[in-house]
């Protein structure tokens, strides 16, 4: 019997999901009647995967290392979820590797997706009273399309420091989602760092349980030509007393196009919940794009939630000033657009490891100049 | 203390008469045959008389509208609604058109009357409705043209005469379609095209009355237009169409106002209002929107869904919109501007309250094409009972819009711990030349400024509504001053029982 090649990226993406069962065959069926998130979708409304993916074909994979040996768990989950990502991460591999650092501190994992449409998945656990920083790096070859799933739990009294670095090649698709979960009095900090691609799309669905529960996402993307980065968060304020602090900052140069959608659903029981959300985009040049939406959806009455957001230029009197101090333009430019995207970067504890994304942001900002 | 006395004597006033536009007024009615059909629309056309090309236009609408699906994307439930169990008109026996005051049945008149609104212009003047005035003191007053809609019918438009010394148009949508056909041809769905939305679309189809209004060239209007609109009838939907057009340099304020009588089942309201602004001019739309809302298990009530738009085709023109929405069981309402001409500039000021089992998803959109447009959008949520309160809105700065602003505040008060409040903006810009800054808030009443009101002799009830009033006090301050004072009242009233 012939085999039929799949001539697109759905196809290639549902080819392993044939005689699937459980949730796993759910998932499939739907998304075969759905097919792949297209702008008519809300959630995807600035981001086309359908149309972005458009070409890719071949079964690719994702090459995974990491600095300690992993275990291997299974997955359980409901095809209906509302995380299509994450989903389809989780859904394209069998066995979950997994990861509860005890005598450890620094967790250094690096994602390559080769050329071809792949899955790949992870989990995270923070021990009770453990504190951990977990290093992710991500990049690919071109021609990829790759959905990658990292979750996280954090059990009361850990504390996860998470640093993201999403070096994609410009032809290439990535969806990396993350479903955490805060128990009380656990901590996550999370930066994600983000150039962009064809499209990437860094996506956190995390629970919180209150109870001093305290979660940190912060998050700087810069895209230059024909990038596109797109950073979506969902938090969920499940109990009282938690504590959200968020902040996105990024750029858009040369055509790039930043998208940042944040939503914070506050639950009748989660009272005395303390969260604020910013975003600051700057557009540097004609044809580049920013979109933001960032939501508030509230069921307590006694809460404190704020959310900001501002989309500008540069500051064409600071570069005047900084000119009359005797810096070439280019040089004040590349300045100020670092010292706006730094702020995002605040949280990373690990001194080295900020000094290893301010050079790599430093370079990238020289094409811009 | 004059202020702390007058707050708690409002409040006294407002235990009596809580949805105080409840009543109902018996007029013999004569309706078109229950349902939507082609025959309706034939129905609706031939009662306003209307020409050939108008009926074809509202055929065309309702073909388009069997093809579309009610949108579902509002953060508002609903069951599902029968169009087919509304009656899409209903006018009084007596007939749909009055050549005079003097034709109009008298218990319609005393309707209006019980609402606050005097029809005949000799009242107005002398205040007769306004009680103990002298005249004297009512001459000061500023006077207001008056459209008054009952169901599917204006039923009287004051100070016709004046206006058209001034060159102002000022009538209703059935006569000018009949008296300016040009006009009508011209501008009508030229803001709100006939396939908009599924209820814009429903509302091209069936539209029974509404108001129209010309403001030439250089005119400023010499008084405020307003148009109050009554749903009477049981079973009855009110479908209205307003179209305002402001030429080169003119400015005209209009405001807006309704209610309906207290029934157990949902009535429709689905409006299309549509502002053209030419070079230089300017629109100010006002609304106090005081349907039924429903009892507190959320049964009756209307449902209002409304598409309003504004246009600013000219350079330098402006369109404001402020509301008060504190009526209706179920609000889906975003009025917009689009600003098209260079330098224009658009602003919506927004209350809504919600309380019992209101839900409302309102906001704006803010679509920037021209350069250096500019539009800031205040918008104040309080939610109280069970109610949900939703902000939806849309800024777009598009690629030649150079030297956009944008300045957009929604602040959100929760009253009581059985309510929501939601935030959902959309921010898009395409281009480097804009600036764009939006905040957002969501807090409870404070404690400690309710404690101190307590402590100066407040009730806790006095307290909130003082407290209430200082939190919409800016967008209140948009509204012209005879409608400031009725929106204070309103907010009472409907916050009213959400403490405690």
């Amino acid at each position: 019997m012939a085999v039929i090649e799949p001539t697109n990226a759905l196809e290639q993406v549902l080819l392993p999901f044939k005689g699937a069962t459980g949730w796993r065959g759910d998932f499939a069926a739907r998304l075969k009647k759905d097919g792949l998130p297209t702008r008519r979708d809300e959630d995807w409304k600035w981001s086309d995967v359908a149309r972005a993916t458009k070409g890719i074909t071949g079964a690719g994979k994702v090459q995974f290392r990491s600095s300690v040996n992993p275990e291997w768990t299974e997955v359980r989950r409901a095809a209906d979820q509302d995380f299509f990502a994450n989903l389809l991460a989780f859904a394209g591999v069998m066995n979950v590797t997994y990861f509860e650092p005890r005598n450890l501190t620094v967790l250094d994992l690096d994602f390559r997706a080769l050329k071809g449409v792949s899955q790949a998945a992870a989990t995270i656990v923070g021990a009770p009273g453990m504190s951990v920083r977990v290093h992710e790096h991500y990049s690919s070859e071109a021609q990829a399309f790759s959905a990658i799933g990292v979750d996280y739990v954090v059990w009361p009294g850990a504390r996860v420091e998470r640093v993201i670095l999403i070096d994609e090649a410009p032809e290439s698709v990535l969806l990396l989602s993350s479903g955490v979960t805060v128990h009380e009095t656990g901590e996550f900090v999370q930066t994600v760092i983000s150039q962009g691609g064809k499209l990437v799309r860094h996506e956190t669905q995390l629970h919180s349980a209150g109870g001093g529960a305290k979660v940190t996402l912060n998050a700087a993307y810069l895209v230059g030509k024909g990038a596109h980065a797109d950073l979506t968060t969902r938090v969920n304020m499940h109990g009282p007393d938690g504590k959200l602090s968020q902040l996105t900052k990024g750029i858009a140069y040369g055509g790039g196009h930043g998208v940042f959608q944040g939503k914070i659903h506050v639950k009748r029981e989660a009272q005395k919940t303390d969260a604020r959300m910013t975003h600051k985009g700057m557009i540097i040049d004609e044809k580049s794009e920013i979109d933001a939406k960032p939501e508030l959806e509230i069921y307590a009455d006694d809460v404190e939630c704020a959310h900001g957001n501002a989309i500008g230029t540069l500051d064409e009197m600071a570069l005047f000033y900084m000119q009359q101090r005797g810096l070439p333009e280019s040089e004040a430019r590349r300045l100020l657009v670092e010292s706006f995207l730094d702020e995002a970067l605040a949280e990373i504890t690990h001194e080295q490891t900020a000094a290893t994304i301010r050079g790599l942001m430093s370079k990238r900002l020289k094409d811009l100049v | 203390m004059v202020a702390v006395k007058e707050t708690i004597a409002d409040v006294k006033r407002l235990e009596s008469d809580k949805y105080k536009y409840g009543f109902t007024t018996e007029v013999e009615q004569e309706r078109a045959p229950k349902g939507l059909s082609e025959e309706t629309v034939r129905y609706i056309s031939a009662k306003k008389d209307e020409p050939r090309w108008m009926l074809d236009w509202r055929l065309e609408a309702y073909k388009r509208w069997l093809e579309m699906r009610e949108p579902d994307w509002a953060k508002v439930n609903y069951p599902k609604i029968d169009y087919q169990d509304i009656y899409y008109y209903a006018e009084p026996s007596s007939g749909a058109k009055y050549e005079s005051i003097d034709d109009v049945p008298p218990e319609i008149l005393a309707d209006f009357e019980r609402l606050g609104i005097p029809l005949r212009e000799q009242e107005v003047l002398l205040g007769v409705a306004g009680a103990a005035e002298t005249a004297a003191e009512a001459r000061e007053k500023p006077r207001v043209a008056v459209d008054a809609v009952f169901d599917s019918v204006s039923v009287a438009t004051t100070f016709k005469a004046e206006l058209a010394k001034a060159g102002v148009i000022f009538m209703s949508i059935s006569e000018a379609i009949r008296e300016h056909p040009e006009l009508v041809k011209k501008y009508l769905a030229s803001v709100v095209p006939t396939s908009d939305n599924y209820f814009a679309t429903l509302n091209c189809a069936v539209f029974s009355d509404g108001t129209f209004v010309y403001v030439p060239k250089g005119v400023r209007c010499p008084m405020e237009l307003s148009t109050y609109f009554r749903m009477n009838a049981e079973g009855t939907g009110q479908f209205e169409r307003t179209l305002i057009i402001a030429e080169e340099g003119s400015y005209v304020s209009y405001l807006e106002g309704c209610t309906a009588p207290m029934r157990d089942e949902n009535q429709l309201h689905a409006a299309v209002v549509e502002l053209v602004a030419m070079d230089d001019a300017e629109i100010k739309y006002s609304t106090v929107q005081n349907w039924w809302p429903g009892d507190e298990n959320g049964k009756g009530g209307v449902y209002n869904f409304v598409t309003k738009r504004a246009d600013c085709r000219g350079k330098n023109s402006k369109v404001s919109w402020t509301q008060v929405e504190t009526g209706s069981a179920i609000t889906w309402k975003y009025p917009s501007c689009i600003l098209r001409g260079d330098n224009s500039v658009g602003e919506f000021y927004s209350v809504a309250v919600t309380n019992g089992a209101q839900q409302a998803d309102t906001g704006t959109k803010m679509i920037h094409l021209g350069k250096n447009t500019r539009s800031r959008i205040i918008s104040k949520g309080i939610s109280a009972g069970r109610s949900d309160n939703t902000y939806r809105g849309l800024v777009s700065i598009h690629a030649k819009a150079e030297g956009a602003r944008n300045f957009t505040q929604c602040d959100s008060l929760l009253i009581g711990d059985q309510c929501g409040a939601h935030t959902v903006p959309y921010i898009e810009c395409k281009t480097p030349k804009a600036q764009l800054e939006h905040e957002a808030t969501t807090t409870k009443l404070a404690e400690d400024q309710l404690f101190y009101a307590r402590q100066r002799g407040l009730d806790e009830e006095t307290a909130t509504a003082l407290l209430v009033n200082g939190f919409v006090r800016e967008v209140l301050q948009e509204l012209p001053m005879e409608f400031a004072v009725e929106a204070q009242q309103l907010l009472k009233v409907s916050l009213e029982g959400s403490v405690g």
